[in-house]
């Protein structure tokens, strides 16, 4: 199963974005093996809509879950609809976001 | 003689000019286009009524036929449209009403329904007739409010003013577009140059004719009027950065309506305004 969070940096420390549409990256970390990649998110310079480009370009790469720190209306809308898993995240390192998630000590909203 | 307003820059002007062109003239129709917040009425003693609805068409789904294929979020230029296992979200707001999603449909499962998005209202006093296009709160889409709202031209008024709203985007277009002539209302600082500039860009690359009234005048700096004087473009009128002329707006009282002298310096704009489309 993978879950992914926006990130501001492109590197292992890489520390939670506050923005979810229009962060720069996706720290996307996979159950099956315990790895992660980051990827650029293809939604960051939308015109409008970013929230809802982005959830469509992580239901592509077949997240279920999701750590952010706030979301949008639409954004929301479409995480719903999608059934994907939204948890509450703090401003911090991945590496530790990811840890507190598999400990299940991050909320659910 | 079909006129705007414009401006890049919000706040510089653009209603002090239009309202004050309308209450100098006695046979004219002004138009507030500037849907998101329109306030001409603010200076107007004209009582208005709703008189028409600004619409756009938005797509519905026939789960009936819809194999969720993809084709119609795939083309979706906005991303109104999301393909998810089941179910096709429909973000209404976000659509533009382009109706390219029923066009591309392969199984003609979607329809089209109308969305009102924005209302136009108007009222009269004599032989001035005024309008203006009011956007819903929590609507994005101002340039349909805007196209509805010039449905309503009176061309047999002789003259037609249209308040734009400010900056260079698709609204703007919209407000300006068949306008024999555009005044860009700019004060003389490096940010209302800088935005001025793109409106004068626009401009020329639709083939707009267009001269410039630069208000609060005396703040600021000559960097404006000397870029005017480079490019050629005609200075209309300077309107001082005057106390009584701000007092005087705090009360209702836009500047033609301030004193004589105003009212008959936005008549001779207008005589001022054929000359330059006359010359050319």
């Amino acid at each position: 199963m993978k879950i992914a969070l926006p990130v501001a940096t492109r590197d292992e420390n890489c520390v939670l974005d506050n923005r979810f549409g229009r962060g720069s990256f996706y720290y996307i970390f996979d159950t099956e093996n315990d790895s992660f990649e980051i990827v650029d998110n293809p939604a960051k310079q939308a015109r409008g809509g970013a929230g809802i480009q982005a959830v469509e370009y992580l239901i592509s790469k077949g997240i279920e879950s999701v750590i952010i720190p706030e979301m949008g209306p639409n954004a929301e809308r479409v995480l719903r609809s999608a059934n994907i898993s939204v948890f509450q995240g703090e401003i911090l390192p991945a590496k530790v976001l990811v840890e507190k998630w598999k400990n299940k000590s991050l909320k659910e909203i | 003689m079909q006129i705007t307003i414009a401006s890049g820059k919000g706040g510089t002007g653009k209603t002090t000019i239009a309202t004050s062109l309308f209450l100098s003239h006695e046979n004219i129709q002004l138009l507030d286009a500037d849907v998101d917040e329109p306030n001409c009425s603010l200076f107007l003693s004209i009582s208005v009524k709703e008189v028409g609805e600004a619409q756009i068409l938005v797509p519905e789904i026939d789960y009936t036929k819809c194999t969720h294929c993809g084709i119609c979020s795939e083309n979706c230029e906005f991303h109104s449209l999301i393909n998810l296992p089941g179910q096709i979200l429909v973000f209404e707001k976000i659509c533009h009403g382009c109706g390219v999603c029923s066009y591309l449909c392969p199984e003609k499962a979607i329809s089209e329904k109308p969305r009102t998005i924005g209302k136009i209202f108007a009222g009269t006093d004599k032989e001035l007739i005024f309008h203006y296009g009011e956007l819903i709160v929590g609507e994005e889409l101002s340039t349909p409010v805007i196209a509805k709202l010039k449905n309503f031209i009176h061309q047999e008024k002789g003259l037609i003013i249209i308040d734009s709203p400010p900056g260079s985007a698709c609204s703007m277009v919209e407000a300006v577009i068949n306008s024999d002539y555009v005044i860009i209302v700019a004060e003389p600082t490096p940010f209302g140059l800088s935005d001025m500039q793109i409106v004068v860009e626009t401009l020329r690359r639709i083939k707009m004719e267009f001269g410039v009234i630069i208000n609060k005048d005396g703040i600021g700096n000559d960097e404006l009027e000397t870029f005017c004087t480079e490019e050629e473009i005609p200075i209309l009128m300077k309107v001082p950065f005057d106390i009584e002329i701000a007092q005087k707006y705090s009360e209702g009282k836009t500047l033609a309506v301030s004193s004589p002298y105003w009212k008959k310096k936005f008549i001779e704009l207008i005589k001022k305004i054929k000359g330059e489309i006359n010359n050319d």
